[in-house]
């Protein structure tokens, strides 16, 4: 009995007849999250929520699993938190905001300005942050797999940019198309850390989470862009899983089981287009090479594989910097270098 | 001996997905037997299940009429999740509720910190967090 519910159908089920469903599917709401639940009854009531220009508001879970009980931490006109981690998270999405605003020339996520909240604290020793399609939720880690993932700002960008596919190409989240999702993610991810230490492609380390992931192990990191399938390496979390090339592409079921079809396993090949591309490319990633992706993203539907992907980058480097320039023939050579042929694919 | 005198409940969690999926596959499911538990923890497994049943219930029923609203995973990137599988022992077939971090509703989420937090830790627990409170 699948209890897996997507925020437009509790939306139906708040209206039913049944006063018993409508209660389970308020106290579902309420469960997730108590101000996107507000924003979602007031929706479902016909109400609709003003562009803010991206303003952000912390909220701070009290390690509960529930944010009902969550209070606001910090606010865009407020003071500083005491509170680390609160900052940290604060800082980590204006820093996202602006690459998207400065760089992209983005209005925030969804182009029109939507406000950026984000919850800290959310559990105990919660071992994850992710992106529930309308807000950001940070655990703060159990201090041996992770620590607080406001700490990693490659992770902050990382599940904003979930946000930004949301509202652009909406990829799948299964099999290719949703390893693009996850590349997508890793891929700005990585462009908004190296922009805010003024790295260039070829000085940035290309991982993600190595702030956060697994304290105990310097040098280990979630993924490598540079690098996959070498991230990590340990007795009891195994190897980095991650392909290099598709004569590695992993063949997973579509269940949920086994990460949909292996959406952040097989990433690992987009992933290394993207390096191979901003390295052979050279100077900033968040130059040309971000520029094709974000083209890229913003021309795909949400069913794209790896190889219509490959073929809009190259379309969008055409495109931006002329057919044949030293930028379209650098993604080409990407592409080719994790086993995708640009222009191989069904006319 | 359940510890409660109204039957055995064996309550299995697996969390798969998140941020670092790859790491989660290889997560062991956590389980507890209330054969095992002192009589009040058996009572408090037990209560909790029901609650979680019942609103998964509910909105099972309700998810029916809309045939259309399948897809539980757009919208929530990166979420862990959550299947429980409760094994009443009488032979009558294995319950199974799920649900992820954007979408969990009070009683699955009470039931599942319950789990996390009264289950025998195995010798290797990657992600899916610890024993965070069900308050």
């Amino acid at each position: 009995m699948p209890c897996i519910v997507p925020p437009h159908l509790l939306r139906h089920l708040l209206a039913s007849e049944d006063p018993r469903v409508r209660a389970a599917a308020l106290r579902t709401l309420l469960g997730s999250a108590s101000l996107r639940a507000t924003r979602t009854a007031f929706a479902a009531a016909g109400h609709v929520t003003a562009p803010t220009e991206g303003r952000r508001t912390i909220f701070d879970a009290r390690h509960k699993t529930r944010l009902s009980s969550a209070v606001i931490a910090r606010t865009e006109e407020g003071p500083a938190s005491s509170d680390v981690t609160v900052n940290q998270a604060f800082d980590g999405l204006g820093a996202t905001r602006d690459f998207y605003r400065q760089v992209l020339g983005r209005d925030s996520l969804d182009g029109r300005g939507m406000r950026l909240d984000g919850y800290v604290h959310r559990g105990v020793d919660f071992n994850n942050a992710f992106w529930d399609g309308r807000e950001m939720v940070f655990g703060d880690g159990d201090g041996v797999l992770f620590t607080p993932f406001t700490a990693s700002l490659d992770v902050i960008a990382h599940e904003l940019t979930h946000g930004v596919t949301q509202f652009t190409a909406n990829l799948e989240y299964h099999n290719q198309s949703g390893a693009l999702n996850e590349s997508v993610s890793d891929v700005f991810g990585c462009v908004v850390k190296q922009r805010t230490l003024g790295q260039t492609a070829d000085q940035a380390d290309w991982l993600v989470g190595a702030d956060v992931f697994t304290p105990g192990t310097p040098g280990d990191a979630l993924r490598s862009l540079k690098a996959p399938g070498t991230a990590y390496d340990d007795p009891q979390l195994g190897k980095d899983p991650q392909p290099d090339h598709m004569s590695r592409y992993v063949q997973l079921p579509d269940t949920e089981d086994e990460d949909n079809g292996g959406v952040h396993i097989n990433s690992g090949i987009p992933n290394k287009a993207f390096y191979l591309a901003a390295t052979g490319i050279g100077g900033n990633a968040w130059e040309a090479p971000v520029h094709i992706w974000y083209e890229a993203l913003l021309a795909s539907t949400d069913t794209a594989d790896f190889q219509r992907f490959a073929d809009t980058t190259a379309l969008q480097a055409g495109r931006l910097y002329g057919t044949g320039s030293h930028e379209q023939q650098a993604v080409t050579a990407a592409w080719d270098g994790v086993g995708v042929t640009v222009g191989a694919g069904p006319a | 001996m359940s510890g409660d005198g109204s039957g055995r409940l064996v309550v299995r969690v697996r969390t798969r997905g998140g941020l670092a999926a790859g790491v989660a596959r290889r997560r062991p499911d956590r389980v507890v037997d209330s054969g095992m538990l002192a009589a009040g923890d058996a009572v408090r497994l037990r209560a909790l299940v029901d609650r979680a049943r019942a609103d998964a219930a509910l909105v099972d029923a309700a998810l029916a009429r809309w045939p259309d609203g399948s897809s539980g995973s757009a919208g929530s990137a990166d979420a862990l999740r959550y299947t429980v599988t409760v094994d009443r022992g009488d032979g009558g077939p294995l319950e199974e509720l799920r649900a992820s971090d954007a979408t969990i509703g009070d009683a699955l989420a009470d039931l599942v910190d319950w789990v996390e937090a009264h289950a025998p830790v195995p010798d290797a627990v990657p992600p899916g967090g610890g024993a965070p409170p069900s308050g």
